[in-house]
C-alpha cells in the first residue's frame, strides 16, 4: 500500500467510525461463534473418541491371503512332515519353513517378487543317514522328531528379522536342536508316538508304542560330588491295558500326558510326580458315540485339552485333581460343521486361541475362554493338509495337496472381549463352576477374564447403598427447612448444607477408609466373628458416600417442595388438616416429580463418583448383596487398571469401554431427570 | 373436633429435624475431625515416658485409644526411632500393663532426614562437650550457617550444572537424530558439526560437576565428622551427624508462648518444604504448589472458551436446532463422572495430541523413548479439568445472561451500539456477577477433583516444579504434585500409612481451606459486584 492510500484509509476510518465499529463487531462475532463451536464439538469429540477406543473390541476377526510359495516340484507335499511359520513384529514378513520326511528343511519366504530356489539343507545336528519315523507337533514351532536309529531330539524354528547395513530388512530363520537322545531298552518296533519337553538341562521324553507302553525318560540337572552340575537321568514305564488303541498324544510342561484312543476316550497318566512313584492313570470318556480322537492339543499355559474327534466335533477340558487323580471336566465345544474328521492344530501362543483343520480342508479359528469361532474358512481347491500359526498368532500357513504354501494374515480381533467375554457366566481355567469374573492381571500364561458384570455390578451396588443411605436423611431435612423451620433458619441453614457439596471427594474418602471402616469394624464385632467381613465394605461405602450425595437430593428436593404453591397447603390448613397431614398429604405428592428428579440426580452422581469408592470399598470385583464385602466399581477400576494398560491393547480399549458404560449410565439418568424436571414446570404452568 | 395425637405427627417433624441435625452433625464431626488432627500433627505434644510394670520404659507420643477384642483397653503410642525398633515406630500397650506416665523435661524430638523422628535425650558430657540443649542449638545455628556458605553454594551450581546437562543432552540427540535424517550432505555435516560441539559440551559440563562434587565430597565430609550422642530410653546410644538433623526440640519443657511458636514453625515448615521419606515426612509445598498452578492453568483455559461459548448460546445462536442440541449436551456433560474425563483427556491429549506434538516437534525423543508431551503433564491436566468445567461455566454464563433484561439490551441496540458494544459494555457487566460466581464455584470443584488427574499427570512425587528458575521457567509438560492425589497416595499407597496419617489430615485441612477459600470468594463477590452493577430501579 503507498502511503497516501494508507492514510487515506485511515482518515476514512476516523470520519467513518461505525465502518470500524462493524468491523470490529463482525470480528467480535466471528471469534465468538468459532469458540462456542469448538467448544460443542470438543464435547461431541470425547463421546466419539471413547467410542472410537471401544468399538473394536467387538468388531469381528478377519484374515485374508496375503502371498502364496510353491514348492519346488522336488519337494513333494506328502514328503512334508511338519510345518512351522513365523513373522516379524509388524507383518511384514513372513517365513514358512518345512521338515522333510528325509530328515532335510527347508524355508520359503514370502516376499514380493521372491521366485527363487528354496535350499534344502538337512536339520543341524541330525543323526548321520537315517530319517524321520515320526515327528509330533507341539502345534507351535516346536517338532518332536523320532528318527530310524532310535534317536530322538526336539527342534524349534526360529526366525530374526534383522535390518542389513543397506537399510533392507532381510528374514533369517533356522531350526535349532534343543536337545537330542535316545530311547534305550526300547523293543524292535519303534514307538508310534515320541513327545519331547524342555531343554538341555532339564527334558521329559515320552515314548508310546502301539501296545500300550508308555515309557517316559526324564533329566533333571543335579548335583556331582564335586559340586559340578551333571544330570540325573530316570527312566519308567507302565502299560496301558484299556482304552482302545491310541490315536493322538499330547504332554505338557508339568508332566501330563493324555492319550486319545479310538473308543474316544483320554487316557490322562500323570508322569509329574517323582520318578520312583507308579504314575496314576484315569479314563475319561471325551467322544459322543464312542467315535475316534484325532487330534490332541495342549492350549497355551499347559493346562486347558483341545481334543478333535473324527466326527469333527472339537471340545476343550480342564483337568481336576481329585483324590490325587487327575478328572477331566468339559469347559467348551464347537460341532462338527460337515468337514470330517479333526485333522491339524495349530495353537496361538499368545491366547487361547486355536486353528483346527479337518478333513475336507476347512480351517475354524477357535477361542477357547468365550467358546466362539472367531473365524470359520471353507476349504478351499486344492484343500490344505497342513497348518501352522506364529506365537503372535498373526500369521498362518497352510500346505495345499498341489504343492503351494499359502500365507495368511490374521487380526483376531480382541478375542476375550466381545459380548460373550463381557456379560457371559464363563467357566475359567482352574474354576470350580462358570462365573462372572474380572481379573485383568496376571502371568503372561494365565487366562485374561474379562466379565463386566462384577463391575456394573459393583456401581449400581454402590449407587443403591448410598441412595438408601442419603435419600430419607436428605428428604426429611428438606420438608424440614421447607415446611417448618423458620425463615430466619432456613436463610441459614440451607446454605450450610449445600456447602457440603463443595467438599471434594477425596476428604470423604479418606475419613471413610481411614477413620469410619475401623470404627465400625471395632463397633461390628458381632458380625466380624461370624460373618465373613471386609474392613473396607459397602456398609462403609453407604454412609460415606451416601453423605457425599445428601446435598445433591436435599438441594434439589427442597427446591422442589418450596415451589409447591402456598395456595395448595394453605387451603389444607383452612379445611382443618394439621401441618403434618398437609406435607404429607398435598405437598410431597405435588412435589413429587420434584423430589423424583432429585434422588435420579442424586443416583447419577452416585454412579459415576470414583474417589470414595477407590479409597473405601476394598476394590475387590466381586458379586454379592452382603454390606459386609468390598465391591469394585466401573469408574475405579478405570483409575486402577489404567495406568497398567499398554496402550492399544485389550486391557485398554475395555476400560475406554467401561468409560462408555458410565458416560450412557449417566445419560440417561439425567435425560430421565430432565425429562421430569420439564413436566414439573408444565404443570406448575397449570395452576 | 380433637385432633388425635398421632395425626399432627409431632413424632415425625421431630424425626425431620433429627435428620437436618444429623446432616449437620457429621458435617461438623467431618471438620472437627480434620482440624482436631492436624492440630494434633502440627502442635508440639508432650513426650510422655511410660514405665510399664514389666519394668520396661520408653518415649512416646499417645496417638490412639481403643479397646482390644478380648476387651481390655489399649494405647497406641508413636515412638519413633525406627531402625531401633526394627522398621516399627508404632506399638500398641495395655493400658492396665503401665505403671506410671512421666513428662521429663529432657526429653527431645529430632526430626531426621532418614529413619523418621528419634525421641530421646542428649547424651551427657562424657560424649559431647556438653550436655545442654542450649549448646546443642549453637552448635546447630552455626553448623547451618557454615553449610550456606560453604554447601550450598556448591550444590546450586550442580543443580544448575544438572539442568544445563539435560538441555546440551537433549540438544545432543536432536542434533544426531538430524544428521541420520538429513538428505542433503551440507545439512548432515551441519548437524554434525552441531553434535560434535554438544558432545564437547557435554564431556566439560561432566568433568566440571565431577570436580565439583570431589569438591562437595571433601566438604560433606568435613561437615559429617560434626555429629552429636544422642540416647534412646533403653539406654541404646546414636550417633547422629548433624547434617541428618532437620529439628529438634524439647516440647516438656516449653511455655505456652514458646509453644505456640513453635506451633506457627511448624506450619510455615508444612507449607513450604518438600516431602521426605516417600511422603511420610516433611512438608506439602509441591502439592500445595501444583495444585495452585494447576487451578490457575484450567481457569486460563476453560474462562474464555466457556464464556465465550455461553455467550454464543446466548445472543449469537438464540435458536435452532444446533444451538438446542448444544444445550441438551451441554447439561448432559455436566453430569458425565469426571473420571470419563480422565480418561479421554488421556486418549485425546496425551497420546493423541501429546503424540502428534513430540513426534513433530521432538522426533528424536521419540526415537530415543523419552516423552515430552506425549506422557502426563500439568497442561493436559489443565486441559481435562477445564473440560470439565466448561459445562459448569456455559450454564452458570447462559442463566447470568438470562437474567439481564430484554429492555436493556433493546434500549443499547436502539442508540445505536453494535452487538458487540451491547455485549461488552452494557450486558457482560451486569451479568459479570453471576459469570464470575459460577467459575469460581466451578474452579472450586475442580479443586477437588482427584481422579481425572490420576490419569493425565500428577504423580507421587516430582523433583522439580513446573515453574523454576530454569528456562523456558514454564514447563508445562512436566508432571506435578497434587493435594488430593497427595491425599490418596499418603493414604494408601504409602508403605508406612500409619506415620502418614497426621500429614494427610494436614493435607486434607490444606485443602479443605482452600477449597473454602475459593467458595468464599466467589460469594463475596457475587455480592459486591451485585451492589455495583445490580439495577439500581428502572
Amino acid at each position: 500500500m503507498k502511503n497516501n492510500e494508507t492514510s487515506s484509509l485511515m482518515s476514512s476510518m476516523t470520519k467513518h467510525p461505525h465502518r470500524m465499529k462493524r468491523l470490529t463487531d463482525k470480528l467480535a462475532a466471528w471469534v465468538i461463534t468459532a469458540a462456542g463451536i469448538t467448544v460443542i464439538a470438543a464435547m461431541f469429540a470425547m463421546l466419539a473418541l471413547i467410542v472410537r477406543e471401544a468399538a473394536p473390541l467387538f468388531f469381528p476377526a478377519s484374515q485374508a491371503v496375503v502371498g502364496a510359495i510353491v514348492l519346488p516340484a522336488t519337494v513333494a507335499t506328502d514328503n512334508v512332515v511338519a510345518v512351522g511359520v513365523e513373522a516379524d513384529l509388524h507383518n511384514q514378513f513372513r517365513v514358512a519353513g518345512f521338515i522333510l520326511k528325509d530328515g532335510r528343511a527347508g524355508f520359503a519366504l514370502d516376499q514380493p517378487g521372491f521366485a527363487g530356489e528354496i535350499p534344502l539343507a538337512r536339520l543341524p545336528d541330525a543323526p548321520e543317514s537315517t530319517s524321520i519315523v515320526a515327528v509330533q507337533s507341539d502345534g507351535n514351532g516346536s517338532f518332536s522328531i523320532l528318527w530310524d536309529d532310535g534317536t530322538v531330539s526336539l527342534y524349534a524354528m526360529s526366525a530374526d528379522f534383522p535390518i542389513g547395513d543397506d537399510g533392507i530388512q532381510q528374514a533369517s530363520p533356522r531350526f535349532t536342536r534343543v536337545f537330542s537322545d535316545t530311547i534305550e531298552d526300547s523293543p524292535s518296533v519303534p514307538p508310534q508316538y515320541v513327545l519331547l519337553r524342555g531343554d538341555a538341562a532339564r527334558y521329559r521324553i515320552v515314548a508310546i508304542y502301539a501296545d500300550g507302553t508308555v515309557v517316559e525318560k526324564r533329566r533333571t540337572p543335579g548335583r556331582g560330588l564335586l559340586g559340578a552340575s551333571k544330570g540325573v537321568e530316570s527312566v519308567r514305564s507302565t502299560r496301558l491295558d484299556r482304552g482302545g488303541a491310541i490315536t493322538a498324544a499330547a504332554l505338557n510342561d508339568d508332566g501330563l500326558l493324555y492319550l486319545g484312543t479310538d473308543q474316544g476316550v483320554l487316557v490322562s497318566i500323570d508322569l509329574s510326580g517323582d520318578a520312583d512313584t507308579t504314575p496314576a492313570i484315569s479314563i475319561t470318556p471325551v467322544v459322543r458315540d464312542r467315535g475316534a480322537v484325532t487330534s490332541l492339543s495342549f492350549l497355551t499355559g499347559g493346562y486347558a485339552l483341545a481334543v478333535g474327534d473324527a466326527q469333527g466335533t472339537i471340545s476343550v477340558w480342564f483337568p481336576r485333581r481329585e483324590n490325587g487323580a487327575f478328572r477331566l471336566r468339559r469347559s467348551t465345544g464347537w460341532d462338527a460343521d460337515g468337514g470330517g474328521a479333526v485333522y491339524d492344530m495349530a495353537i496361538s501362543g499368545r491366547d487361547r486361541g486355536f486353528v483346527v483343520l479337518d478333513e475336507s480342508g476347512a480351517l475354524r479359528w477357535l477361542y477357547s475362554t468365550t467358546g466362539a469361532t472367531l473365524l470359520s474358512l471353507p476349504p478351499s481347491r486344492p484343500k490344505a493338509v497342513a497348518v501352522a500359526i506364529n506365537e503372535r498368532a498373526d500369521t498362518m500357513a497352510t500346505l495345499h495337496t498341489d504343492g503351494t504354501l499359502r500365507f495368511h494374515a490374521m487380526d483376531s480381533s480382541f478375542p476375550e472381549a466381545g459380548w460373550a467375554g463381557f456379560f457371559k457366566r464363563l467357566l475359567y481355567e482352574g474354576y470350580e463352576t462358570a462365573a462372572f469374573v474380572w481379573q485383568s492381571t496376571g502371568s503372561d500364561a494365565s487366562e485374561p477374564k474379562l466379565s463386566l458384570v462384577p463391575l456394573i455390578w459393583g456401581s449400581i451396588k454402590a449407587a443403591v447403598y448410598a441412595l438408601f443411605f442419603a435419600t430419607p436423611i436428605a428428604l426429611a431435612a428438606a420438608v424440614y427447612i421447607s415446611q417448618f423451620a423458620s425463615p430466619v433458619w432456613r436463610a441459614r441453614l440451607k446454605p450450610a448444607v449445600e456447602m457440603l457439596a463443595a467438599v471434594p471427594s477425596v476428604v470423604i474418602g479418606f475419613i471413610a477408609a481411614l477413620w469410619l471402616a475401623p470404627l465400625l469394624e471395632r463397633h461390628l464385632q458381632f458380625f466380624v466373628q461370624h460373618y465373613p467381613y471386609d474392613q473396607r465394605n459397602s456398609l462403609v461405602i453407604a454412609i460415606a458416600m451416601g453423605f457425599a450425595v445428601i446435598p445433591t437430593v436435599f438441594s434439589l428436593a427442597e427446591d422442589a417442595i418450596s415451589a409447591v404453591p402456598p395456595s395448595l397447603s394453605a387451603a389444607s390448613l383452612a379445611l382443618g388438616a394439621s401441618k403434618w397431614q398437609t406435607v404429607i398429604r398435598v405437598v410431597l405428592p405435588t412435589a413429587s416429580p420434584g423430589i423424583f428428579t432429585a434422588v435420579m440426580l442424586g443416583l447419577g452422581r452416585a454412579v459415576g463418583e470414583t474417589m470414595i469408592v477407590l479409597m473405601a470399598a476394598g476394590n475387590t470385583p466381586i458379586i454379592s448383596l452382603s454390606p459386609f464385602n468390598g465391591m469394585r466399581t466401573l469408574s475405579a477400576n478405570i483409575a486402577v487398571e489404567m495406568p497398567e494398560a499398554p496402550v492399544g491393547g485389550t486391557l485398554y480399549r475395555t476400560l475406554f469401554l467401561c468409560a462408555l458404560i458410565l458416560f450412557v449410565l449417566t445419560l440417561v439418568i439425567n435425560s430421565a431427570a430432565e425429562v421430569f424436571r420439564h413436566r414439573l414446570r408444565t404443570r406448575y404452568g397449570k395452576v | 373436633m380433637a385432633q388425635s395425637q398421632r395425626s399432627d405427627g409431632k413424632v415425625w417433624i421431630f424425626l425431620c429435624r433429627a435428620c437436618l441435625i444429623l446432616i449437620l452433625a457429621m458435617m461438623g464431626l467431618l471438620a472437627a475431625l480434620i482440624i482436631a488432627n492436624s492440630f494434633h500433627a502440627l502442635w508440639p505434644n508432650r513426650i510422655e515416658q511410660v514405665r510399664m510394670s514389666t519394668g520396661e520404659s520408653f518415649l512416646g507420643f499417645p496417638v490412639n485409644a481403643d479397646v482390644s477384642p478380648e476387651g481390655l483397653p489399649r494405647l497406641q503410642y508413636k515412638v519413633g526411632n525406627r531402625e531401633l525398633n526394627s522398621g516399627a515406630d508404632f506399638r500398641w500397650v495395655y493400658e492396665r500393663d503401665i505403671e506410671s506416665r512421666d513428662y521429663p523435661g529432657v526429653a527431645m524430638l529430632v526430626s531426621r532426614t532418614e529413619n523418621g523422628d528419634f525421641l530421646g535425650t542428649l547424651g551427657g558430657p562424657e560424649d559431647n562437650d556438653t550436655g545442654s540443649p542450649a549448646h546443642l542449638l549453637d552448635r546447630l545455628d552455626a553448623y547451618r550457617a557454615r553449610w550456606n556458605a560453604e554447601a550450598e553454594p556448591l550444590l546450586r551450581q550442580m543443580a544448575t550444572l544438572g539442568e544445563e546437562w539435560q538441555r546440551i543432552h537433549l540438544a545432543a540427540l536432536k542434533a544426531g537424530y538430524e544428521a541420520k535424517q538429513a538428505s542433503a550432505a551440507a545439512t548432515a555435516a551441519e548437524w554434525e558439526s552441531k553434535l560434535h560441539f554438544a558432545q564437547e559440551r557435554e564431556s566439560a559440563i561432566k568433568a566440571l560437576s565431577e570436580r565439583l562434587m570431589t569438591e562437595f565430597a571433601q566438604v560433606k565430609d568435613g561437615f559429617a565428622r560434626e555429629s552429636v550422642v544422642l540416647v534412646a530410653e533403653d539406654a541404646t546410644r546414636i550417633v547422629l551427624p548433624l547434617s541428618a538433623i532437620v529439628d529438634v526440640s524439647w516440647p516438656n519443657a516449653m511455655n505456652p508462648l514458646e509453644k505456640l511458636g513453635r506451633f506457627a514453625v511448624n506450619i510455615w515448615h508444612l507449607l513450604t518444604r518438600y516431602p521426605r521419606e516417600a511422603n511420610t515426612e516433611g512438608g506439602i509445598y509441591p502439592a500445595l504448589f501444583g495444585t495452585i498452578m494447576l487451578v490457575f492453568l484450567m481457569a486460563i483455559s476453560a474462562f474464555p472458551l466457556g464464556v465465550a461459548a455461553g455467550i454464543y448460546l446466548r445472543e449469537y445462536a438464540k435458536d435452532g436446532f444446533l444451538p438446542r442440541i448444544a444445550r441438551v449436551a451441554v447439561n448432559n456433560l455436566a453430569g458425565v463422572p469426571s473420571i470419563v474425563y480422565g480418561i479421554f483427556g488421556l486418549g485425546f491429549f496425551i497420546y493423541g495430541m501429546g503424540g502428534t506434538i513430540d513426534s513433530l516437534l521432538y522426533p528424536e525423543r521419540v526415537a530415543a523413548g523419552i516423552n515430552t508431551y506425549g506422557g502426563g503433564g500439568i497442561i493436559w491436566s489443565a486441559l481435562t479439568l477445564g473440560l470439565l468445567t466448561l459445562p459448569v461455566v456455559i450454564v452458570a454464563t447462559e442463566e447470568a445472561l438470562a437474567t439481564v433484561p430484554s429492555e436493556i439490551r433493546q434500549g443499547s441496540l436502539a442508540l445505536g451500539a453494535t452487538r458487540f458494544q451491547t455485549l461488552v459494555r452494557v450486558i457482560l457487566p451486569m451479568a459479570s456477577p453471576g459469570i464470575l460466581t459460577g467459575f469460581i464455584l466451578a474452579m472450586a470443584r475442580a479443586a477437588g477433583e482427584v481422579a481425572p488427574l490420576m490419569l493425565t499427570g500428577a504423580v507421587k512425587s516430582a523433583h522439580s516444579l513446573p515453574l523454576d528458575g530454569s528456562w523456558p521457567f514454564v514447563h508445562l509438560e512436566r508432571k506435578f504434585m497434587h493435594l488430593g492425589f497427595h491425599i490418596y497416595d499418603m493414604g494408601f499407597q504409602s508403605p508406612n500409612v500409619e506415620a502418614s496419617k497426621p500429614l494427610v489430615y494436614v493435607t486434607a485441612l490444606v485443602l479443605l481451606v482452600l477449597v473454602f477459600v475459593l467458595n468464599f470468594a466467589a460469594i463475596s463477590l457475587r455480592k459486591r459486584m451485585r451492589e455495583k452493577y445490580a439495577m439500581k430501579g428502572f
